[in-house]
């Protein structure tokens, strides 16, 4: 199963594909993502293109153009018909979980010459009354908040979903009779609503209410509903056959496994699609080459994929971007802007953090292995020369590029220097990058927020002296946060390894004996700022500067020492 | 230096907490917010080598009860210290304020000038319009208990920061306070205190903030000390009360941190002469309402929910390992005003002094005991909820003739692998954590004993199938008690689970009801307990505390 992103318009939405013949489109549980609909995507892989969508707004998706207007689900419909015309696909089957099937519907009857089948798993009829009592407390506010609780208040509401029927309900009737699944379970999931963020109720309100009779109806393609022995709610997909469906619909029983409850529909669509003669032609470009933004694409390389943010636009010599132990291409955003359809611009994402795969194990991370990997997207994308921005130990991988790849790397610029005494050296590996592991009452989370957050207060950060204070001004906005904490979460206990790579990075020797222009970078006031003298006294021929306050101004610091 | 904790009540039952100490003519104290009268034991203890220390807990900060309206303002909480000078029958009083109580003290010495024998203000200062609008932004946070707990983080938050920025809520390198992190337990001990006030903690801090200002405070007549620390927070708040100029009944004291008592307490010596010491009013009225009372014991005191009104024999109900009286009172609901009854405190936990350092039933059993003595009662009925139930029995095996009845309600009778898989798994540490992340423990542990037995076992055989699940206030409620117990309730579970009852039943020589309400995850130890002493009675008693006097009734009548 491959990642892409496909374009419509100004945004990207986030599919993952697999397989040949036919298309099917997946669509997902509210406030989930395509990774939800894997396990049926993999079975229809073996017979047709399967495409697991993420719902605008949702996974990896960007937002629905223009934003969320409601109340309905009708938002959802214009970008899937461009995703479809992005595609090159003139009609596919459409395969529903929940939000999912209730999007598949509308679709359906919205743009019958677009669907081929319309398959709901998961649907049902539900009165507007019923659906007020059950939504009730159902979507509480998940703003980021500055202390961070709104990160409980998501774990509260994904935990709860293994306790109650709503989540939210508390009586003995609505008690679900299942284990808790383990903390890392739920933090999987939970991952889902932190990209969703504060607008995860788009699509999930609205879907309560589109669980209609009278909408279903109006469905004229060839249709299927699942009626699935186990689902917890089964009377409400009872009520929708008792209401009475039309003659396009077949109910589909299925026992009482999950795999006897995707197979129904697998053997539905290889009898009565496999030979329809549709086809889905190989998938598009990922980004506009032409528009002078960042856009995201999965970029594949031995291991997995490397999701990158790239801009093609403009002339030169590509800038390469690489972040920061726990960070993601998203920390780069800023410093790579001023280029932006000036040079050509690539951020990555280090496997295992941001959006990439984990296919580094976390006892192989080192500098030289994020190394080879960058190496290798440069090579998929014909790139053979680079200059690099990287922050903290983002320079140091640039450094062993230059030395894994004489040539390819043409200036390295090290926004924040990561070089150390042996004193500081073991006191970092020491106490730098406490376990943020899953635990049962979601306390990793508070301890995942309060490191970002004192990362801002004091350096160490752990030093919450007087002589630990940052003497600059701290960034407390709950959205600057809650963006960095996501990229901890994503990354794990592996920032431990990704962490403890760059502290033990032999940096004196390797700066000393660097043969590429080196500009060392960083902010007056920064808690690393001193690091600059620091690595001045091993490496003399490092170029030092300040990092100006206005990032735009940065270009007036740089271009002359790209120009070298 | 001794401070003993009482409580007074005012006329309409409202009950205020104070700490008093020394010797010599009155000192009110008044504390900042959101905190309690605990801010001042520094100031007591100098202030009261001359003076008589009486520090308040501001009406709904502490343990006192919130009796102010917010459309008062501040007069209300200066109307609350007349009304306290009127229960110690004082005509007047040397005021001493810090923060917002010295807000509060100018109010009063406006209102009541000849009640105010010279007026102290420290930490006081003059507050620009804009420091008041970013105030009201962003100074006070949203403490109501949500079901995920969040709310404690929020306090956290809020308190921790209180020693990196000033406000707290800043990040400017301007306001940033270069100064080390606060200690982890002076940061929960604010949580606490914040907490206790709950989510109204905002209502006399922000009254106090909004005036305080220099028009304000020349506005008072009476003699009055200015404190002008160079170690406070709030220093360039006081220059800026000072610059524009002060009448002259103010005298401006300059004090280091070291010295900021003494300072104030030199300057205010001639004001010492009267030797002449305040008697403490009674901490109770004769109303038929539940009210609070400290209770002396060896080592300390106890906070106690009581009411003496009624005939009969007094009803003492013990409380469960992390809880408070709190947690018992309800049962008291069809008795207050026909029968005595008292909830105390253990000791370490709620509002109670921790005189006691090894924790078990017997000297959990010690304590109240002494505490009856201290009280006058000598024959009582005794009701325990879980390991209450244990004390009760050891109050009777050191005091006989003392017990008459013993009600153990949730039968504290544990062996073998459940026993060691209790002591293993129930109690993990709740100890502040440099995050906060303790507290999401705290909250978790209470809330999930309302959805598995053990609260640990976390799968379909532990689930509770009871409809009392997430009650959001009564786990607010046990988290605040758990936090304020902290990791000696890790010891006082242990206490309960290794109770050796099999052995000690059948010694009781007192007529025993064993049972537990209907809901009980842990109902099937009353049979388990009954088969060892065949002797006791048994009981399911109503689902709620307070329906269950019908059961305890029918028992207590029992010859």
């Amino acid at each position: 199963m491959k990642r892409q992103f496909v374009s419509i318009g100004e945004a990207q939405l986030h599919v993952r594909r697999a397989g040949e013949g036919p298309p099917v489109i997946l669509l997902h549980p509210s406030p989930q993502s395509g990774a939800f609909s894997i396990p049926m995507a993999t079975r229809l892989a073996k017979n047709f293109t399967a495409i697991a969508v993420d719902t605008p707004g949702y996974g990896l998706s960007d937002p629905i153009p223009g934003g969320y207007r409601g109340p309905a689900l009708d938002d959802y419909l214009p970008p899937l018909v461009a995703l479809l015309d992005s595609l090159g696909i003139e009609k596919a089957a459409f395969y529903g979980n929940a939000t999912g099937a209730e999007i598949a519907h509308i679709f359906a009857a919205a743009h019958p010459d677009r669907v081929a089948v319309c398959m709901l798993d998961t649907a049902g009829d539900v009165s507007d009354e019923f659906v007020d009592t059950l939504t009730e407390g159902y979507f509480p506010d998940t703003t980021p908040r500055r202390d961070g609780g709104h990160l409980l208040t998501h774990w509260d509401m994904v935990r709860s979903l293994n306790l109650f029927a709503p989540w939210q309900f508390t009586k003995k009737e609505s008690r679900l009779p299942v284990d808790m699944p383990s903390p890392e379970n739920i933090q999987a999931k939970l991952l889902d609503y932190l990209r969703a963020g504060a607008n995860y109720a788009d699509a999930y309100k609205p879907a309560f209410y589109t669980a209609k009779h009278h909408l279903i109806s109006r469905v004229t393609v060839p249709a299927t509903l699942t009626r699935w022995a186990a689902k917890p709610d089964l009377t409400e997909v009872d009520d929708l056959i008792a209401a009475g469906l039309p003659d396009n619909f077949t109910v589909l029983h299925a026992g009482p496994t999950m795999d006897e409850r995707l197979a129904v529909s697998e053997q539905y669509l290889i009898d009565h699609y496999l030979s329809s003669g549709i086809t889905a032609p190989p998938h598009p470009d990922q980004i506009d080459e032409a528009a002078p933004r960042l856009q995201r694409m999965f970029i594949d390389v031995d291991g997995g994929q490397i999701m990158a943010r790239v801009c093609t636009a403009g002339v030169g010599r590509p800038i390469l971007g690489l972040h920061d132990p726990a960070g993601s291409s998203n920390r780069l955003a800023g410093l790579l802007a001023p280029y932006l359809g000036k040079r050509p611009v690539i951020a990555l994402d280090n496997p295992g953090n941001g959006d990439s795969d984990k296919f580094i194990s976390a006892g192989d991370i080192s500098t030289e292995s994020y190394a080879q990997c960058a190496i290798a997207v440069l090579e998929v994308l014909g790139v053979d020369e680079v200059d690099v921005i990287g922050r903290y130990s983002g320079g140091q991988v640039a450094m062993e590029m230059a030395a894994a790849k004489p040539g390819l790397v043409k200036h390295i610029v090290q926004a924040g220097v990561q070089i150390f005494t042996d004193d500081e050296r073991g006191d970092l590996l020491a106490n730098y990058t406490p376990s943020i592991a899953p635990r049962w009452d979601g306390g990793h989370l508070v301890t995942a927020w309060a490191i970002v957050r004192d990362m801002g207060l004091y350096w160490p950060w752990y030093n919450r002296t007087k002589d630990g204070v940052i003497q600059r001004d701290a960034n407390l906005d709950p959205d600057f946060l809650d963006s960095r904490v996501q990229d901890l979460l994503k990354v794990g206990d592996t920032y431990q390894n990704a962490y403890a790579a760059s502290f033990t990075y032999p940096m004196a020797n390797k700066l000393a004996t660097l043969d590429v222009p080196c500009l060392l970078i960083d902010w007056p006031g920064a808690a690393s700022y001193d690091r600059l003298a620091m690595a001045k006294g091993v490496a003399p021929n490092c170029v030092t500067a300040d990092m100006p306050e206005d990032l735009a101004e940065l270009p007036s610091l740089l271009d002359p020492f790209f120009a070298e | 230096m001794k401070i003993e904790r009482r409580f007074l009540t005012l006329p309409d039952g409202k009950q205020i907490h104070y700490r008093m100490s020394g010797r010599g003519p009155a000192m009110i104290l008044m504390h900042p917010s959101p905190i309690s009268s605990e801010a001042l034991i520094p100031a007591i203890s100098v202030f009261s080598k001359k003076f008589t220390c009486i520090a308040l807990d501001t009406p709904g900060y502490g343990l006192s009860d919130d009796s102010v309206a917010e459309k008062e303002g501040l007069w209300g909480y200066a109307d609350a210290v007349a009304l306290t000078l009127d229960a110690f029958k004082l005509e007047s009083a040397v005021i001493y304020g810090a923060a917002t109580g010295a807000q509060i003290g100018i109010q009063f010495a406006k209102r009541y000038p000849q009640r105010t024998r010279l007026l102290i203000l420290d930490g006081a200062g003059h507050f620009s319009d804009e420091d008041k609008a970013r105030a009201a932004e962003s100074y006070f946070i949203d403490l109501t208990p949500r079901r995920d707990g969040s709310h404690l983080l929020a306090a956290w938050d809020a308190s921790r920061h209180l020693s990196t920025f000033f406000p707290w809520m800043s990040g400017r390198l301007e306001d940033r306070i270069q100064a080390d992190a606060a200690p982890l337990s002076f940061v929960q001990h604010h949580v606490n205190d914040m907490l206790r006030a709950g989510p109204d903690y905002r209502i006399a801090y922000w009254e106090a903030m909004k005036g305080e200002s220099h028009a304000n405070t020349v506005e008072v007549g009476v003699p009055t000390l200015l404190s002008n620390n160079t170690g406070s927070i709030i220093r360039p708040l006081t220059e800026a009360l000072i610059a524009p100029g002060l009448p002259d009944n103010f005298t401006v004291v300059p004090s280091t941190p070291e010295t900021r008592h003494q300072a104030l307490l030199d300057a205010a010596a001639i004001y010492a002469g009267d030797p002449a010491c305040p008697a403490p009013p009674p901490q109770t009225n004769t109303k038929p309402t539940i009210q609070n009372a400290m209770v002396r014991v060896p080592g300390g005191q106890l906070r106690a929910r009581l009411c003496l009104e009624g005939e009969g024999l007094p009803l003492i109900a013990i409380h469960d390992p992390a809880g408070s009286s709190h947690l018992v009172e309800p049962v008291f609901d069809p008795y207050v005003g026909r029968r005595p009854v008292i909830a105390f405190d253990n000791p370490g936990n709620g509002e109670s002094d921790a005189v006691i350092d090894t924790l078990n039933s017997e000297t959990y059993a010690q304590v109240l005991n002494a505490a009856l003595d201290e009280l006058g009662f000598e024959e009582v009925d005794v009701l325990g909820r879980y390991s209450g139930g244990p004390v009760a029995m050891e109050m009777s095996f050191q005091r006989p003739e003392r017990v008459q009845h013993i009600v153990q309600a949730g039968v504290s009778f544990y062996e073998g692998e459940e026993q060691t898989s209790l002591i293993e798994n129930y109690t993990p540490s709740v100890a502040p954590r440099w995050d906060g992340s303790h507290l999401m423990t705290a909250w978790s542990i209470m809330r999930d004993q309302s959805l598995y037995w053990p609260w640990f076992n976390q799968t379909k055989d532990g689930i509770l199938w009871t409809d009392g699940a997430i009650d959001v206030a009564l786990t607010d409620l046990r988290t605040r008690e758990l936090l304020k117990c902290g990791d000696r309730y890790q010891d006082a579970y242990n206490a309960m689970w290794r109770y050796p009852m099999r052995d000690k039943l059948p010694k009781l020589s007192v007529p025993c009801l064993l049972c537990h309400p209907s809901w009980e995850p842990v109902g099937y130890t009353t049979a388990l307990a009954q088969a060892v002493d065949p002797r006791c009675k048994s009981a399911e008693l109503a689902a709620g505390m307070a329906d269950w006097h019908t059961d305890l009734d029918a028992f207590f009548n029992t010859p």
